[in-house]
């Protein structure tokens, strides 16, 4: 009680919530700008530590966190592109209810989803975090493979038009990402000798030139131009009755998400993708998932919110950061003098629980904060095209060198342009790329991990009864239409012989 | 019409303004009485966050007090730290690019694959870190001492795995090295980076891990050596390897170093500023929130540390990693 009471009065001291105010509204803007990710938000916030004090540095790192997660959704629903890779998966369903005319209503459901996938993560975070980092802790190289075979699944839910060119360019993206070193016997693949390419094919300097760049060449290409959505709604929170019917999806998705976070080394970018996957699995609406169905906005927005708070439990209660991210902030913590780990919930109660409440006040900022910032970038969408997406050349340029200063990810960005152009315009859709793109590394390394572990053999994973349940739970998913299309054969042929 | 003339006008002063500047940029020669004229950049090639980057910033904040001009932490991360390395050896040698070298870094990388520097390409600054391995055990592991690890080893060959943050790390060939001597055999799996490694011991995935004093101190492992020359404060009744029978020491450190050829008195000036900061209290307290303790080591002794391990490293990345020999 006593650590409750002096949590509340670090929350209550105004250069905190200045800070956690700051930080959301910053968040939001840098994570809303292609190319400008969480990572970068919060390397430049780093410095800023070294003055503040402890609790307004932590109020400062959490609200850009939070919002900068957050804020990617808010171009990859205008510009069909992800401000972050966390929102990768947000662009399916949010770009085309954009285009459909229901912006607005497609920014209400982000925002109310990331609050939410936040909100309900923190309060999870607050009562089960030592538990859920023991159960974390079950997960081994074996049981990361089977997670990440199972959001592969992805690849299909997201190629509805056409599998084959769907798993085409899911292949490809499983195999770009195979550049560089390798993992295990630290061998360069792929690198015709140039030293650049020994590092690898950066996530973002890929992805926004996949989706971003491509997106340029390709209204460049239209002729007629005027195609771009209209947009008359402004922000447009959803109604109690909507949010009545889809709260199951709401409840699940942050859950996942929540879950996903607190396992180091997954991150958000596939946390949202699992989480569509599952939606697509279950989604009474998953006819029209990738057409603008909410639920799907829903699923990646609620998980990759979700992970920010679930992502501090690794972080916090074994001192493990899970990401580059989290990795940053505790450094910062360090910095601090505050060492993170099982005994800081024994030693720096008070701590535990100022961060757990900035989280939550980080959420609510975040909330407001896109209400009333969404409508200024939804007016950029009002810009004339041309002008608009020479900014976004400008800003994904930018953005892409500020993260390591190394010219040769530009020439990524551009070659990655180049080639989603090309992907788009011969029918192959650009979303299965990225999924096999992010997930690449996670199965290859776990995999091999896993068959080191196991002395080569295959049947050691499915000693891990972890393993052997995401296995059933992806090869059922795999099979459901078969299934389904037998089970309907049967009922119909039961009810004609009635 | 006269608008856009003057437009013409200030652009091109501007870019003639510009073009002056960077040429007096290239034709200001480096004197140790005027150094530093300007902020220097220290590259670090790791991410910011990471404990490489704590320990550069901590020592660029003291060598900003100690030169009297900003020492700026510039991040160039990828590919183990050597797209860094590589951006610093093809740096203007003039002083006013530094860079945090890490032992493995520096001495590895060349053997692992063609990078476009060597442990030769560098002039040597300074050492300013360091701290010993400590071989942790997975929780409710049996093993009480490093002779009881070798022995099943020897029995079960294969059996037990040892994690580590990579191929190539400094931590895998200091095991392997380890493994030639005690002569057992157990199986290496690597991860990306000490995070999901030091997680994988914690969840019992793996058996035995190389990791600092203080990540088993905080994190309630359990080790059965320590790889210095005496025993540790930290771990006060940890026995060292040598104390249990195998003669060997193993530690993480890392030091300042700059592109080959800056001239002398500068190289001076860095390296006595880089000795003070190392006896500063504020850099021993940062340092002992990372794990790591400021030890300082000249120029010279640095650069026979790096190549002596280069060496060392060599040979073992030739046989364990390139001779496919597990």
């Amino acid at each position: 009680m006593d650590a409750l009471m002096s949590a509340l009065s670090m929350l209550a001291a105004p250069d905190a919530l200045l800070a956690v105010v700051a930080g959301t509204l910053v968040g939001i803007i840098i994570g809303a700008l292609p190319g400008l990710g969480s990572l970068l938000a919060i390397t430049m916030a780093l410095p800023l530590t070294f003055v503040l004090g402890q609790g307004a540095s932590v109020a400062l790192l959490l609200g850009i966190y939070c919002g900068s997660v957050y804020g990617g959704s808010l171009s990859a629903i205008l510009i069909n592109t992800p401000g972050t890779p966390q929102s990768a998966a947000t662009v399916l369903d949010g770009y085309p209810m954009a285009r459909r005319g229901e912006a607005g209503l497609a920014l209400g459901w982000a925002t109310t989803a990331s609050a939410f996938g936040g909100i309900l993560a923190t309060v999870i975070l607050a009562v089960a975090s030592p538990l859920l980092a023991r159960i974390g802790l079950k997960f081994g190289p074996v049981e990361y493979f089977a997670l990440g075979l199972f959001a592969l699944t992805c690849i299909v839910t997201v190629s509805r038009d056409n599998l084959v060119k769907g798993l085409m360019a899911g292949l490809l993206g499983l195999f770009v990402a195979v550049v560089g070193q390798d993992p295990v016997t630290g061998y360069l693949r792929y690198d015709f000798n140039v030293f650049d390419l020994s590092a690898g094919i950066g996530l973002v300097p890929f992805l926004v030139g996949l989706f971003a760049l491509s997106e340029v060449f390709w209204r460049a290409a239209e002729r007629a131009g005027g195609s771009a959505p209209v947009i008359r709604s402004a922000f447009r929170c959803p109604s109690p009755g909507e949010l009545r019917r889809r709260f199951s999806m709401l409840l699940k998705s942050s859950l996942i998400g929540t879950w996903i976070g607190t396992l180091p080394g997954v991150g958000a970018s596939s946390a949202s993708m699992i989480s569509y996957a599952e939606a697509k699995r279950s989604s009474r609406n998953r006819d029209k998932f990738g057409t603008g169905e909410p639920d799907g906005l829903i699923a990646s927005e609620a998980a990759n919110n979700a992970v920010t708070s679930g992502a501090m439990v690794p972080t916090l209660s074994l001192g493990v950061p899970g990401d580059p991210i989290t990795a940053v902030m505790l450094g910062a913590l360090v910095l601090q003098g505050v060492t993170p780990g099982p005994r800081l919930f024994l030693d720096n109660q008070e701590l535990v629980l100022f961060i757990f409440l900035m989280l939550f006040v980080a959420n609510i900022c975040m909330f407001f904060g896109g209400w009333l910032m969404s409508p200024l970038f939804s007016r950029i969408l009002r810009l004339p095209e041309p002008l608009l997406m020479a900014a976004v050349v400008v800003l994904v340029a930018a953005g892409t060198y500020s993260i390591n200063g190394n010219p040769f990810d530009l020439l990524v960005v551009l070659l990655a342009g180049i080639g989603g152009f090309l992907l788009r315009y011969n029918g192959f859709p650009l979303a299965p790329m990225v999924i096999g793109f992010v997930l690449s590394p996670m199965i290859e390394q776990s995999l091999r991990q896993g068959l080191l572990m196991n002395r080569g053999s295959f049947l050691g994973f499915f000693a891990s009864p972890i393993a052997s349940g995401l296995f059933l739970i992806t090869a059922l998913f795999l099979l459901w239409p078969l299934l389904s299309g037998a089970r309907r054969r049967l009922f119909s042929s039961r009810t004609v012989k009635e | 019409m006269k608008t856009k003339n003057r437009n013409v006008l200030a652009a091109a002063c501007t870019l003639l303004g510009l073009a002056l500047s960077s040429l007096s940029l290239l034709v200001t020669p480096a004197w140790a009485a005027d150094y530093p004229s300007r902020p220097v950049t220290e590259i670090v090639p790791y991410p910011a966050g990471g404990s490489t980057d704590l320990a550069g910033r901590a020592v660029a904040n003291a060598m900003s007090e100690i030169l009297g001009d900003k020492v700026v932490v510039d991040n160039r991360s990828g590919g183990g730290g050597s797209v860094g390395m590589a951006a610093l050896a093809r740096a203007r040698a003039d002083g006013y690019t530094i860079g945090v070298a890490p032992v493995g870094t520096i001495a590895n990388q060349p053997h692992m694959h063609r990078t476009p520097y060597s442990a030769e390409s560098f002039d040597y600054l300074c050492q300013f870190y360091y701290a010993p391995q400590v071989l942790a055990v997975k929780p409710g592991s049996p093993f009480k001492t490093l002779k009881g690890v070798v022995d099943y080893a020897k029995a079960h060959p294969g059996e037990l795995t040892y994690g580590t943050p990579g191929p190539g790390t400094l931590p895998h060939l200091q095991i392997e090295q380890f493994k030639r001597l005690a002569g057992a055999d157990i199986t290496h799996v690597p991860f990306a980076g000490d995070g999901p490694g030091l997680t994988a011991l914690m969840g019992g995935h793996i058996d035995l891990y190389f990791a600092l004093p203080n990540t088993v101190t905080d994190r309630d492992l359990r080790a059965v050596a320590v790889f210095s020359e005496a025993p540790i404060e930290a771990l006060p009744d940890l026995k060292t390897a040598i104390q249990q029978g195998y003669d060997m020491t193993a530690a993480v450190a890392g030091g300042l170093v700059a592109p080959k050829g800056i001239p002398e008195d500068v190289r001076d000036r860095l390296a006595s500023a880089c000795e003070q900061a190392t006896e500063s209290e504020t850099l021993k307290t940062v340092l002992g929130r990372v794990g790591l303790d400021a030890v300082y080591l000249s120029p010279g002794a640095f650069q026979d540390l790096v190549l002596s391990t280069s060496k060392t490293n060599g040979e073992l990345i030739r046989d364990v990693l390139k001779g496919g020999g597990h």
